[in-house]
């Protein structure tokens, strides 16, 4: 669709000189534009990045930082109104569908929002020095008996809670 | 010479505006993406730790104070809350497996996110480490925008505890095997589940390259272990501080 009109114009262009600049500029505006609506899908899917999920991402940020404020909870803001939106979720599955692929969008990088963050340890490295050790140590050991200690509980909860479930007659007769 | 007094004029001009500190931080991101990529997406070569090495060395070799490059980064920066908020979507993604052992989880939870605030602030404590660190250790099995939101409200270095929580993501994502494979945890539910809550989206990320179900598990111990730290550190950080006298 783009190739279709060129050859007809380009015989224009031989005979009408400086005008026919003029008229190739509007043509290509034309074939472009044309083309835009072509590739792009309908409305609703054309626009990548909806805006009304990233509103509403802000308006229950915004709860929650007013609710932490308000009530003077030492929880995050963010985590009250990602708390309140999981409510709104499971209260409303057309909500959730609707905010899928902007919530999806974000948290598919979310890992480049830490860089700037992360890029301040070097502003902190000198008050960091002496502790290097003790943050190497506690770090390692800590992540180790973490994963174990959640491991063997989760397992051993697993192991007692579905037996309970799967023989109703034997938690009865106990 | 002319032409390197005005290259030097147009150098002044971009450092000084917030433009150059986005880019950085873009591209060097997106550096590190490709990086991570070409090495089969191992653990070890986390593009959050390459990009931050990258504009770390910009800037050192730029003298550019981090104040100045912040002033284009914290458009980045701002994007923390919004993101902390879609959280709400994984975890209602997963809320069916929560549902269905909401008991075992929970206690798995409790007990996997109240060992690693404790033993690391502990470890720490007992190796000599600051107060600021105390607190900045505390939070960093949680996933990076709750664990730094986290430390910003408790007085500690969110900086810090952005590494702190991508090291413990790495350490999780390549110890994890060995450790479960010691106590012959076999269920990929449960080697799943307690990976997310030791190492948040790292250890995510690792157990979904193992199998499906495990990635879920993982994901859903993540979320959680981001609202169960939350509430948990407020708690306990207060009794943490007064046993160890900072």
């Amino acid at each position: 669709m783009v190739e279709g009109p060129r050859p007809a114009h380009g015989a224009e262009n031989v005979s009408l000189g400086a005008e026919s600049v003029k008229a190739q500029k509007g043509l290509r505006a034309l074939v472009c534009s044309q083309a835009f609506i072509m590739i792009a899908p309908p409305y609703s899917e054309r626009v990548p990045m909806n805006l009304t999920p990233l509103a509403i991402l802000l308006v229950f940020q915004c709860l929650g930082e007013g609710a932490a404020q308000l009530l003077g909870l030492p929880i995050p803001g963010p985590v009250i109104g990602m708390l309140l939106l999981l409510i709104a979720f499971l209260s409303s599955p057309r909500l959730a569908q609707m905010m899928e692929p902007t919530s999806w969008g974000i948290l598919q990088h979310l890992s480049l929002l830490f860089v700037p963050a992360g890029v301040g340890v070097i502003a902190a490295a000198g008050q960091l020095k002496g502790d290097l050790p003790a943050i190497v140590v506690a770090l390692v050991v800590s992540t180790v008996l973490a994963i174990a200690v959640g491991a063997l509980v989760t397992n051993a909860a697993m192991k007692r809670f579905t037996s309970a479930r799967q023989a109703p007659d034997d938690k009865e007769s106990h | 010479m002319h032409g390197l007094a005005r290259l030097t004029d147009v150098w002044v001009y971009l450092a000084a505006s917030p433009l150059l500190g986005l880019t950085t931080t873009l591209v060097a991101y997106l550096f590190a993406l490709w990086v991570y990529r070409r090495l089969g997406y191992h653990p070890l070569a986390n593009p959050v730790l390459i990009a931050i090495a990258i504009v770390v060395s910009i800037l050192a070799l730029t003298h550019t104070p981090y104040k100045t490059y912040f002033e284009g980064a914290q458009f980045v920066h701002f994007m923390l809350g919004p993101a902390t908020v879609a959280l709400a979507m994984p975890l209602y993604k997963q809320w069916h497996n929560f549902r269905r052992a909401v008991l075992p989880l929970m206690l798995g939870l409790a007990a996997g996110s109240m060992t690693a605030v404790v033993s690391a602030v502990g470890i720490a404590y007992a190796m000599g480490a600051s107060r600021d660190i105390l607190i900045s250790m505390a939070p960093k099995s949680a996933t990076t925008p709750i664990a730094m939101a986290i430390a910003e409200r408790f007085g500690g270095l969110p900086s810090l505890t952005a590494v702190l929580v991508i090291c413990t993501g790495i350490l999780g994502a390549v110890l994890a095997r060995y450790v479960l494979n010691f106590l012959r945890i076999e269920s990929h539910p449960v080697r799943g589940f307690a990976l997310g809550v030791a190492s948040h989206g790292i250890g995510t990320a690792r157990a979904l390259q193992v199998s499906a179900e495990m990635g879920a598990f993982a994901g859903l111990g993540m979320g959680l272990n981001g609202v169960f730290t939350a509430v948990l550190v407020p708690v306990l950080m207060p009794l943490l501080l007064r046993w160890t006298g900072s």
